[in-house]
Formats: structure tokens, C-alpha cells, sequence
């Protein structure tokens, strides 16, 4: 019972210490946001439609069928195209100082030609894919509509609908947010007794330096928890995030045991390196890294193969390779195996704690602080 | 003067020496998140995928080869794991790959009479941006395989290009990383140099030293200049060898931008440890001036042609108005030799401005912080 309330005790502390160093609490917000709003702006958060102008010399039944089909190209979210209203000799110099990647000119003599003029700003190599292979979907629809086409393709997708580009990167934010959390907020509390010296009066503590650690595993995971709640809610309403509750439920009560662990790690890191201006770029090079190798920027499947063996081995990459699929919906359990990996990461964050407080803490002090 | 940031350089130095683990984890930030950008880069050009293939003959012979051979400068776009029809389920049916195209036992028999034929494309559609792209890849290939048909047949096209060729995506952002290097660097240990001053209880000294603030400003850029140089070396054949950086094609010109980067990195830092006197935030904050700098200012020139409207034009024009998006193209134009250097006065003097700016403010805020009526 006592320790109980030592715990308890320590994790009220802790709750006032976030509160008054509100420092703490805002890496663990700020850095998954400020991520989550340029990954969405920057790479294509609004859909796939790719600003361009088209202008139609022709004027011909073939030119206004070629026309259409631009118009009616469109991805599984949005159409390909934003078709954007200009004279010609304007798109060009658009083109040429770059405020357009895409001017497509229909000819007049285009019936017997069967030729279409692009003018290009290719800045780099992706932009010019987006924009060329855009244009060749809309030639092999336009062939398709005049019967041309001999081979077709149908996509057969997982789910009916695709989960947008910005909910995806949404969901990969709570989890950055919570897998970040956990482990900062408990380094960052470890390595507070440190810069304020008050690791001696934990270790004088008669109910054990321990349940210092079991304090800031409760308080790093309960936080953690509360602040993902954030990059949810701006996913919900500003990102295409449809809102699975029981999904979500399943995620947040099996995700628990994990966050253990990686409080659990954060104390280990905290012990180890004692300074908050070591353990911060540590974690955050680890969350950051995660996020973009281990499935939080695009699924691990469609990385190149070294990186796909590094995330295989890299055992944070769980995080979003298995917790994504059940945020939307692509999958509705846990198997046996994930929540037994789960299960096996609690009882190492509480070993992982158990190690920083009796032989780290422990060996730290000699006299005076 | 000399002798003071000497001494304060000495101390620095010193004190890097013995405790080298913050020293050494800010080099490795940098490398490291250039290596996993390096490693995630190969997404835009190339997309995993297993191909069911049930049909036998010329025409499914050339249009695998088609899909083989599509590529961008960057490299192939589609990374073909097999051709076998039962692996093929097998791996995309355990989730080992994304999409699976399955070629028809008809295939080869529709084609040779006249008849449609249907791909089936089967895509985990988890985010968009895959299913996107992996229809727009087969949709290149069959472009290519009616062009190979019947070339006259269909509606070709006639590009002009802006520049002679396309930049590989990784060369693209190899200047945007190596401007993130050398911001961070320069940042993180300004600013936590300066702020260790108030930490480790030192700073009573500098008020009562009868040199003034600017030896120690000085002596703190000093010594994080060595720390971004030995970054920087560091840096360099990392980029070289990850992204074929052109390392070569550096002019002295292109050094001097990397100088007035660390400056703006340096003189963001001395404001942050000012401003803060803990090192608590300033890693995040760096961080954070890090990655949009990355992401928005060096990003820029690819920016500018699709943010036509919402949050993204918004964004861009941010950016647009910042130096450091033109300095980074002329540097980027530059390595990749499209064209002659030139100083960018404009530029230039934005980007001094800012910086001396930031020292104007971060000076004022030193002489408020630095005055104690007791002890610290």
C-alpha cells in the first residue's frame, strides 16, 4: 500500500513539475506537429491535383474529347488535374520562372499531327514524374474513350475507399506523439532529479528508489497518452481522418504496454546520460528516425530493400507498421504474436527501470550533491 | 580582446573535451538523419511490386520487359520482386509488398486478336500517395507498350524543358541536407554553449569581466564554428557517397554560403541560450528551425509550382520571402553546374540583416539577463 502511494505521490510531483516546466511537456507536442504540418503542406496534403494550363489551338471534336479526359483523370481521392485558367504566353513565362511545373499546348493542326505540346519547369526528378505520368494517364484515357486502348488496367483495392495522404501522416502522429512522449517525458524527468539535485533524497527514500521509476513510467505514459490526443483531434477535423472508435480504443489500450517500454528505455537513456542536452537530441533522432524509416512517412513495403531489412531489424518500426493498419481500419486485431511482442516490451520497460534505479541511480552518488 | 576569446574558445574546448558525449551526439544528428533521408528518398523514384503473371508469348514478353525498363533519371520505377504467380500472392497476401499486377492467361490471346485485355492492379491502399502512384507507373507502362505497338496511333508529345535535364531528387535534397547540417550544428551548439553559462552558475563572471558581452559571443562562435567544420567534414562524403553529391563542384563561392549559413545558425543560437539561459528547449527549438528550414526554404523552387492555393501557397510564400530559399538554389545550381555562379547581393544583405538582427537582439536581451541583485 505504501508504495502504491509513493508511486502516486511521485507521479503528482511530476504532474506539477510538467506543469510549471512547461518546456517538458512541449517537445513531445511540438516536434510530431510542427512534422505532421509540413509533411501535409509540403507533400500533398490538399489531394493529388497538380496545378496546370491547358490551352486548346485545335479546337477540333478530337481536341475537346483530349480535353475531357484531362478534366475527368482523377486518383482514387481527387482528380489529377487542377486546371488553371491563363493565356498562353503567361503560362509560359510561369513556366520558365517556375511558378508552374506543367503548360500543355493542344495545337492547331493537332487532328493530323495526333501531337500535344508540354512545356516543363523540371526543377527535379520528382516533380517531373508527378506531372509526366499524370499526362500519360490522361492520354491512355482519352485512348480508352476512342476504343484504342488494347490493354486496360483495374485497380482492385484493400479497402473501398483510400486513406488520404494527410490521414495517414495524422495517424503516424499519434503515434509519433505517444511513442516520442513516453520516452522523452521520462528521460527528461530522470535527468530533472539530476539538474535539480534531488537524486539523493530519492535514493533515501525508504520504499525504494524504485518506485521513483514506477512514478515516471505512470506519469510519461498517462501524458503521453493525453497529448496524442492533440494530432487526433487536428487529424479528425482538418485531415480526411475518418474516426474508427473502436480502432482507436484497441490502439490506445495495446499501445499501454509499449509505452511502458519505451519510458522504460527513456529512464535507462536518463540514467545514462544524467543532461537534457544529451538525452534530447538522442530521442528525438530516434523518434524522427523511426518516423521516417520505420513506416511513419510511407509504409516499410514501399521503401528501397536496405532500408526495408534496417526497419525489419529496427524494432521501433512496430510502432507504425503495426499500429497504422488498425488506426484505419485495414485491420481490426492484434494476432497473438503482435500482443505477445507487446506484452514482452511492458515487462522490459519495468526492467529497463528497474536497472536505471538500483544500479545506476545508485552508483551515482558518492557524496554530496 | 584576442586573449579574452581565446580563453573563452580554451574553455570551451576544454570543457568539450572532457564531456564529449553532447559533442559527439550533435555530430551524429545530422549524419544520421541524413542517412535515414537517404534511405527513404528512393520512395519518389522507385515502388516495390509483385507481378502475377499467368500468360506466355511475344507481347507479355515485351510489355514485362516495358515494365522492367521504366525509369525516371533517378532510377527504375517499379522494383519487380518476382514474376512468379504463386509468390507473388503469397508475399502480397502476408503483407510483404504493397501491389500486385496480375497479367491474364488471356493476355497473349486477346492481344493477338484484336481484343481489350484487363490488368488487374491489387493495391494495399493504406495511403494515397502509393495507390497513386503505383497507377500512374502502370499506366506509363502501358503507354510505352501501345507506343511499341503502334507508334502513329497514339497522341505523342513534345517537351521543352526548362533546364537540360531533370535533377535526381537525391542530388535535389543533398543541398537542402547539408544546409540542415550545418544550421543545426551551428545552432545547437551556440546556443547550448551559451546557455551553459547560466547552468553551470558562470554567469555572474561575464558581468563582472570588464571586456564587455562580445569576447564571449565571439568566443562561443568560434568555438561552435570548429564544431560545424568538423561536422561538415563529415557531412560531405557522407552526402557524396549516399547521394553522389558533386563535392567536386564546390566553388569558393559555395563555401562562403556555407559560412553566412553558420552565421544565421550561430546568431539564431546565441538568441535562443540568451533567451532561454537552459538547454532544455533549445535542442527541440533547433530542431524544429532545422527541419522547416529542410523542408520548406530548401524545398522551395519544387514548392513554387504547385502551391497554388490553401495552407501550401501560404506556406510557400513564407518561404519564398526568407534568404536562405534563393541562397540554397544558387548553391544547388551551382554543384549541379547549370549555371555560372553569381553573388546574389539581394540575398546577400537579407540574409546579413537577419543575422545581425538577431545578434542586435540577443545583445540587448544579454545585458538585461546578465544583472543579478544576489546571487545565482
Amino acid at each position: 500500500m505504501k508504495k502504491w502511494q509513493a508511486i502516486l505521490a511521485i507521479h503528482n510531483r511530476n504532474m506539477k513539475i510538467l506543469i510549471r516546466q512547461k518546456q517538458m511537456l512541449i517537445q513531445p507536442i511540438i516536434v510530431p506537429l510542427v512534422l505532421l504540418f509540413l509533411m501535409v503542406v509540403i507533400f500533398g496534403g490538399g489531394g493529388d491535383n497538380w496545378p496546370v494550363v491547358i490551352a486548346d489551338e485545335s479546337k477540333s471534336v478530337e481536341s475537346q474529347a483530349l480535353m475531357e479526359a484531362f478534366k475527368n483523370s482523377e486518383s482514387n481521392i481527387t482528380p489529377y488535374f487542377d486546371l488553371i485558367e491563363m493565356n498562353p504566353y503567361e503560362a509560359e513565362k510561369k513556366v520558365s520562372e517556375g511558378r508552374l511545373h506543367l503548360f500543355i499546348k493542344i495545337p492547331d493542326n493537332f487532328v493530323e499531327s495526333k501531337n500535344i505540346e508540354l512545356k516543363t519547369y523540371n526543377i527535379n526528378s520528382d516533380a517531373m514524374k508527378n506531372v509526366r505520368l499524370r499526362v500519360e494517364h490522361a492520354l491512355n484515357k482519352y485512348f480508352e474513350q476512342q476504343g484504342e486502348l488494347k490493354v486496360i488496367s483495374h485497380q482492385v483495392t484493400e479497402q473501398p475507399n483510400d486513406v488520404w495522404r494527410s490521414a495517414f501522416y495524422g495517424g503516424s502522429s499519434v503515434l509519433l506523439t505517444l511513442f516520442l512522449g513516453s520516452m522523452i517525458i521520462a528521460a527528461n524527468l530522470h535527468a530533472f532529479d539530476h539538474e535539480n539535485r534531488s537524486v539523493k533524497e530519492i535514493i533515501l527514500t525508504p520504499t525504494g528508489s524504485i518506485t521513483a521509476g514506477l512514478g515516471i513510467i505512470l506519469t510519461s505514459v498517462y501524458v503521453s497518452l493525453i497529448i496524442s490526443l492533440i494530432p487526433l483531434t487536428l487529424s479528425i477535423l482538418f485531415l480526411h481522418f475518418d474516426f474508427h472508435f473502436y480502432n482507436i480504443l484497441l490502439v490506445y489500450l495495446s499501445i499501454i504496454p509499449l509505452l511502458i517500454g519505451c519510458a522504460g528505455i527513456g529512464l535507462l537513456l536518463g540514467a545514462c546520460f544524467k543532461q537534457y542536452r544529451v538525452l534530447q537530441p538522442l530521442i528525438i533522432l530516434i523518434a524522427i528516425g523511426t518516423y521516417i524509416i520505420g513506416g511513419g512517412f510511407a509504409g516499410v513495403n514501399m521503401l528501397m530493400p536496405l532500408a526495408r531489412e534496417i526497419a525489419n531489424i529496427w524494432i521501433f518500426s512496430v510502432i507504425f507498421e503495426w499500429f497504422n493498419p488498425v488506426i484505419h481500419n485495414f485491420a481490426i486485431s492484434f494476432s497473438f504474436r503482435q500482443y505477445t511482442f507487446l506484452l514482452l516490451a511492458g515487462i522490459l520497460g519495468f526492467l529497463f527501470t528497474f536497472i536505471a534505479y538500483r544500479f545506476k541511480l545508485r552508483n551515482s552518488i558518492f557524496g554530496g550533491q | 580582446m584576442f586573449h579574452s576569446i581565446l580563453a573563452i574558445v580554451c574553455k570551451d574546448l576544454l570543457l568539450i573535451i572532457r564531456k564529449p558525449m553532447f559533442s559527439i551526439i550533435s555530430l551524429l544528428v545530422p549524419l544520421l538523419f541524413i542517412i535515414f533521408y537517404a534511405l527513404v528518398i528512393h520512395t519518389s523514384s522507385t515502388n516495390p511490386i509483385v507481378i502475377a503473371n499467368h500468360s506466355e508469348g511475344p507481347y507479355t514478353d515485351r510489355f514485362i520487359d516495358i515494365l522492367q525498363e521504366i525509369k525516371s533519371v533517378e532510377g527504375p520505377y517499379l522494383e519487380i520482386i518476382t514474376l512468379d504467380s504463386e509468390l507473388a500472392f503469397e508475399k502480397y497476401n502476408n503483407r510483404q509488398v504493397d501491389a500486385l499486377l496480375e497479367i491474364p492467361k488471356s493476355f497473349e490471346k486477346n492481344l493477338s486478336t484484336g481484343k481489350q485485355s484487363a490488368l488487374k492492379l491489387k493495391v494495399f491502399n493504406i495511403n494515397s500517395d502509393g495507390t497513386k502512384n503505383y497507377q500512374l507507373r502502370i499506366d506509363h507502362a502501358l503507354y510505352e507498350f501501345h507506343k511499341s505497338l503502334n507508334e502513329e496511333s497514339i497522341i505523342s508529345t513534345n517537351e521543352d524543358m526548362t533546364f537540360v535535364q531533370d535533377t535526381p531528387m537525391k542530388s535535389y535534397v543533398s543541398t537542402g541536407l547539408l544546409i540542415f547540417s550545418v544550421l543545426l550544428t551551428s545552432m545547437v551548439s551556440t546556443g547550448t554553449l551559451m546557455a551553459r553559462e547560466w547552468e553551470e552558475r558562470t554567469a555572474k563572471s561575464i558581468v563582472l569581466t570588464p571586456k564587455g558581452f562580445l569576447p564571449l559571443i565571439v568566443g562561443k562562435w568560434v568555438t561552435a564554428f570548429l564544431v560545424t567544420v568538423v561536422n561538415t567534414v563529415l557531412v560531405l562524403p557522407l552526402l557524396y557517397i549516399l547521394l553522389g553529391y558533386p563535392i567536386g563542384q564546390m566553388t569558393t563561392l559555395v563555401w562562403f554560403y556555407l559560412l553566412l549559413f553558420f552565421l544565421y545558425g550561430s546568431a539564431a543560437g546565441v538568441l535562443l541560450g540568451v533567451l532561454f539561459k537552459k538547454t532544455l528547449p533549445i535542442v527541440p527549438i533547433s530542431v524544429v528551425i532545422g527541419m522547416s528550414e529542410f523542408l520548406v526554404s530548401s524545398l522551395e523552387s519544387y514548392i513554387r509550382g504547385f502551391a497554388h492555393g490553401g495552407m501550401t501557397e501560404w506556406l510557400w510564400r513564407l518561404g519564398s520571402w526568407w534568404p536562405s530559399s534563393e541562397i540554397i538554389d544558387t548553391i544547388r545550381f551551382t554543384v549541379e553546374g547549370f549555371e555560372q555562379i553569381a553573388i546574389n547581393w539581394g540575398a546577400l544583405f537579407y540574409m546579413a540583416l537577419w543575422v545581425g538582427l538577431m545578434i542586435i537582439i540577443a545583445l540587448i536581451k544579454l545585458n538585461k539577463q546578465l544583472s543579478f541583485t544576489q546571487g545565482q
